[in-house]
């Protein structure tokens, strides 16, 4: 059954998931800006465990594969809610909303048992091994190969940017699985082992100081070929979601930035002083409503499959440059007790307009897939 | 909680947005005639009963219809009229309705010179007690302000000055809000459109300008604030506490979308027979109104609580 916002058993589910949040949210996340990285990620961690035990890992998956079997509503609205009730940000991001849908649908049954209930548990975090130095938004320029050796395949090259490597256990690849083969026939996308030898995990200084994701170079490492996600030189298509999967993860996407950025806004109430300010601030805030609505929008024509790809392509667009936004009105206000708070979220805040395809390539996906305006040159 | 209109009420949608395609005057003829044969065929065909048994959102996508052809005639207050009276009688006999709102040049309606016009208020009980709660009230009932021609500004609106604002409660200037901000939307997003389909033709150094990133990024940043704004009016449309706040964030938007199709037409975009500038005359128009009609109230509220969906 699809549901709509409109429905009764939206508004039950609402309830529900805002009374378990206000009883399991850990009290320690209030403090995370006193916490190393490291503590923050056992804190998430152990998020991720609670969200399954309480029945809010995999809303929307089918049941079959350990699911809650929900739609994408449900999931909007939990996301909501978390977000009001300042829950941790999700750890897994990767393994429940990249690599454990397309498993469900690509994977073999054995995939199936050997990844998908840890992945929920939140026993397995899991990286995204996409970028390359020389292939950030053109992708299908990957470089790192995946050579056959018997049974196995062995990987040499190198990845860039991925997220929460440092702390990952398993790594969704794209890698070449031919040197012959013309661009985007020439990928495959492989369930691979982080702890094993032949990877070295190097984390990337940001401008901010601090290392959220890493360089990894694989020398030799080992991928079973029963960990091949569906066929060989098919992991163009999976790596280039289309369609509702695609739809969820853009949507996914912006409910985790609302809830960092309503978390952003409520120390920015606290430091603004004066009328003008105040005007600022309640002009982001705004903003940041209009970010809520607008993801609850496209969320229904999604889940009702209407005309959603003009809905959901300028999410990104938006809250990219709210966050940029709020962190300068933030420095701004020249806040003494916030002061280095606004300064590392602003350096921080930085990088959403350069990851996931920057804005400029955001921008050209409207043009062309939207607005149909001749390829820019 | 809704998000779109009732699909039932679509084929009323089309229905308007087939008559305002009709009578959409030309960009430098004279408004008057093809005002009053689109009145003709409105009060004529019953459409001001079309708000008598819908919701708020429903009235949305119709102001949406209507915001795209620029008709200068007082469809929406009446409708709203109808709807606030529930008076069926009122829509079968076609009678014209404004709202005289505070503006920082006094008391302002649209159409307030149409013949025959009632302002909302005028001659009605008011309560004395109520004097104070909300935008520019008084004890006054509103009416036209002698033989005072309408301002020439934003031809779509022909805002006239009165001697007082119609009294209007909470519920009145949600939806007014809203169904401004619509129609200010359905502008923004015919200027869209239009840019778009210019972009595709227009050539500039040997190449179609859609093809210019600096171009098609303009373009694909109007898209995005029309997406958004049309999310603001469903907000304004819904939500008690922070409608006129929700409409007033859709019509900048709006607006913002309509100067930049004035930007991506160049040369052109910036003559008057073009008819770009009648949507950015508009939009500036009705912030104005818009921001007569935010309670009092709102500036002592709590500054930037979130208003999202529940």
């Amino acid at each position: 059954m699809i549901l709509s916002f409109e429905d009764d058993a939206v508004g039950g589910y609402r309830a529900k998931a805002a009374a378990w949040l206000a009883e399991h949210v850990p009290a320690s996340w209030a403090r995370r800006f006193e916490m190393s990285e490291d503590e923050r990620v056992a804190v998430r961690r152990e998020w991720e465990r609670t969200l399954w035990e309480g029945g809010y890992a995999g809303i929307s998956w089918p049941v079959e594969a350990g699911g809650q079997g929900l739609g994408p509503i449900e999931e909007v609205v939990f996301f909501q809610e978390a977000g009001r009730a300042h829950a941790p940000e999700e750890l897994n991001v990767i393994g429940k909303h990249v690599a454990g849908p397309s498993i469900v649908v690509n994977g073999t049954p054995e995939q199936h048992r050997k990844y998908l209930p840890a992945i929920l548990r939140g026993d397995e975090i899991w990286c995204e091994g996409y970028s390359e130095p020389g292939a950030g938004s053109d992708l299908a320029s990957v470089q790192t190969i995946a050579e056959r050796d018997g049974d196995n395949y062995r990987v040499y090259g190198q990845k860039i940017w991925t997220s929460n490597a440092h702390a990952a256990d398993r790594c969704w690849l794209l890698a070449r699985t031919s040197r012959e083969l013309p661009r985007h026939h020439n990928l495959s996308m492989f369930l691979l082992d982080m702890h094993q030898d032949g990877i070295m995990v190097k984390p990337i200084r940001q401008i901010t100081g601090e290392s959220h994701f890493d360089e990894v170079f694989f020398d030799g490492a080992v991928v079973s070929r029963t960990d091949l996600v569906g066929e060989e030189h098919e992991g163009w298509r999976l790596a280039t979601l289309r369609g509702q999967r695609a739809g969820r993860q853009v949507i996914a996407g912006a409910l985790r930035r609302y809830m960092i950025i309503a978390e952003w806004l409520d120390t920015l109430r606290h430091c603004v002083r004066g009328t003008a300010s105040a005007a600022r601030q309640q002009e982001l805030a705004t903003r940041a409503s209009l970010l809520s609505w607008h993801v609850t929008r496209a969320t229904d024509l999604l889940a009702s499959d209407e005309n959603w790809i003009g809905s959901t392509t300028v999410l990104q667009m938006w809250w990219s440059e709210l966050m940029q936004q709020i962190t300068e009105c933030g420095l701004d206000q020249d806040c003494l007790e916030h002061q280095s708070y606004w300064r590392n979220l602003h350096l921080e805040a930085l990088a959403a307009t350069i990851y996931g395809g920057t804005a400029q390539i955001q921008r050209n996906v409207v043009a062309s897939r939207v607005l149909g305006l001749p390829r820019t040159g | 909680m809704k998000v779109k209109a009732a699909a039932d009420f679509l084929p009323i949608v089309a229905e308007i947005d087939a008559l305002g395609r009709r009578h959409e005057p030309e960009a430098s003829a004279d408004p008057g005639p093809t005002a009053a044969a689109a009145w003709q065929e409105i009060t004529s065909g019953g459409w001001l009963g079309i708000g008598l048994e819908v919701g708020p959102l429903e009235l949305a996508e119709a102001a949406r219809a209507w915001g795209r052809y620029l008709i200068p005639a007082p469809f929406l207050t009446s409708v709203l009229a109808c709807r606030w009276r529930e008076s069926a009688e009122q829509a079968a006999e076609g009678r014209a309705t404004t709202c005289a709102i505070a503006t920082s040049r006094g008391p302002m309606a649209p159409f307030a010179a149409w013949p025959e016009i009632e302002i909302w208020g005028q001659g009605e009980a008011r309560n004395a007690d109520e004097a104070g709660v909300g935008a520019g009230i008084s004890n006054a009932h509103p009416a036209p302000a002698g033989n005072t021609a309408p301002e020439d500004f934003a031809p779509s609106l022909a805002l006239g000055p009165c001697n007082a604002a119609s009294d209007l409660d909470d519920r009145a200037r949600q939806e007014l809000a809203a169904l401004w901000a619509a129609e200010a939307i359905g502008g923004a997003e015919q200027v869209l459109r239009r840019s778009v389909q210019y972009a595709k033709q227009r050539e500039a150094y040997g190449h179609l300008i859609g093809s210019y990133q600096a171009v098609a990024h303009l373009l694909a940043e109007m898209h995005r604030d029309a997406e958004f704004g049309w999310s603001g009016v469903v907000w304004a449309a819904q939500c008690d506490g922070d409608a006129i706040q929700a409409a007033q964030a859709a019509i900048k938007l709006a607006t913002s979308v309509i100067r930049g199709g004035i930007q991506v037409h160049g040369g052109i975009g910036f003559t008057w027979e073009l008819g770009l500038h009648r949507y950015l005359r508009h939009s500036i128009a009705v912030a104005e109104l818009v921001r007569g009609l935010t309670p009092k109230a709102a500036d002592d509220a709590a500054p930037g609580s979130l208003g999202g969906p529940r």
